[in-house]
């Protein structure tokens, strides 16, 4: 991978949780937040759109989303890389790797606390093409982001692909991209409504909207699944949400039991 | 005296450029977006390049590399037509923004009916109920010209002060 040019940065309302959520674990909100793509025919009508494929849930809050789609093929083989790039990707992966390189649409996930990736294929120019995202998540305070967000790309690629790579990037991801505007503003929503005192009284348990419980004891994780981890065959699923706040919940109460305290 | 020459511009001319960047500076404020992509040749070049902190006496600080907008008028036909339907939240409840466009100098550019412009902009929009004012400020390196007798904007590089940038977002055009 080659990282082109400099980090995007920007101050977001936003607390940091739920930017590495969002990036990392909920293909679900893409059928509301992104609905505009679907209005304007980029993306399809069917709102298990970007549920199909896997979600991986690895150790410590880390895991990824390998997003398919209905058929279980990619509408574009290996993220609409140039074919003159495939022999290679085959040479270099193991032939399972290899097959789901060749059939995902969109990599998304997260490497806890604060780092997130997405490897979409988009374009404002009616071409679509793919490229590597990494973001970082800088928590300036509880309701206060700074983000800062790399290009990358595969090194082997064409020049020409890469340009157009990086304007296909700048229309999507990115504090100027159409789908990160409307992200932004879910996590500006998520800040304020966090303040009141109705979401102050609640529990993150089942009398909360946000209780994290979607596909939670009905759907089972995938033994077929080539890839390390526990994957589940869907990725409208909290099943990684779920990881990362447990996660964050035992480094926070870590040394908070003091053994002989009650004594 | 051939340079001296090159850049005395007309009045006239001057004013009518002006009232141009004015015009489309109230089109943007009141959303008319597409009546906006009608003042841009269909081979406009439309780029904010990205800003950053470098260190040293009169070095370049206007990143060649990186941008936050690179496109063609494909591209912002694209993210127009975006605000266009029902789900684009970014801009559903709509902003309320002011282009605040001043210091224009008007040189001759390489055709008769062609000037390079430089504008400054201070950007402002308020948003939902929420008491912070948001802005953005910089300056803008346009092209020009006169196309079957009306102004179009044939380049524009937007130049930002800012290095991190303080709108939550950029569903704005600058």
């Amino acid at each position: 991978m080659e990282v082109i040019g400099l980090p995007q940065r920007w101050v977001a309302k936003a607390n940091w949780k739920a930017t590495q959520e969002n990036f990392s674990a909920d293909p679900y909100h893409v059928q509301t937040t992104h609905r505009s793509t679907v209005e304007m025919g980029i993306s399809p009508e069917d709102p298990l759109y970007a549920g199909y494929g896997h979600q991986v849930v690895m150790q410590n809050g880390h895991g990824l989303n390998v997003i398919t789609s209905k058929t279980g093929r990619s509408r574009a083989p290996y993220q609409g890389m140039p074919e003159s790039m495939w022999p290679m990707f085959q040479r270099n992966l193991k032939p399972e790797q290899d097959d789901i390189l060749s059939r995902t649409t969109v990599f998304v996930g997260g490497v806890y606390p604060n780092l997130s990736f997405v490897s979409p294929i988009h374009g404002t120019e009616g071409h679509l093409h793919n490229y590597l995202n990494f973001r970082v998540w800088r928590p300036l305070a509880p309701d206060k982001v700074e983000v800062w967000c790399w290009f990358m790309i595969d090194k082997a690629a064409p020049e020409e692909y890469k340009k157009a790579a990086y304007k296909g990037y700048l229309g999507s991801f990115g504090v100027s991209g159409t789908l990160e505007q409307d992200d932004t503003e879910t996590w500006a929503r998520i800040v304020e409504v966090s303040g009141g005192l109705m979401m102050r009284d609640k529990q993150l348990n089942y009398n909360n909207v946000s209780n994290y419980l979607m596909g939670f004891s009905h759907v089972e994780p995938d033994p077929t699944f080539a890839g390390p981890g526990t994957a589940y065959p869907t990725t409208y699923i909290d099943a990684l949400s779920r990881s990362i706040h447990e996660r964050w919940l035992e480094l926070l109460t870590k040394d908070l039991i003091i053994e002989g305290a009650s004594k | 005296m051939s340079s001296e020459t090159k850049t005395r511009i007309l009045p006239e001319i001057q004013i009518e450029i002006a009232d141009f960047l004015y015009r489309e500076a109230y089109l943007l404020d009141h959303r008319m977006y597409k009546e906006w992509l009608d003042l841009l040749s269909e081979d406009i070049v439309y780029r904010m390049p990205m800003r950053e902190t470098v260190e040293g006496v009169g070095v370049d600080n206007v990143a060649s590399d990186s941008a936050f907008f690179d496109e063609s008028k494909a591209a912002l036909t694209t993210r127009v037509n975006r605000y266009y339907t029902k789900s684009a939240w970014v801009e559903n409840p709509a902003t309320r923004q002011r282009h605040f466009i001043s210091n224009i100098r008007v040189e001759s550019g390489s055709g008769p009916d062609e000037y390079k412009v430089v504008s400054y902009f201070l950007y402002k929009r308020s948003r939902g109920s929420h008491p912070e004012i948001e802005e953005m400020l910089g300056e803008r390196h346009d092209t020009i010209k006169r196309v079957n007798g009306d102004w179009k904007i044939a380049s524009r590089i937007i130049i930002p002060d800012q290095t991190v940038i303080t709108t939550m977002n950029m569903s704005m055009f600058l």
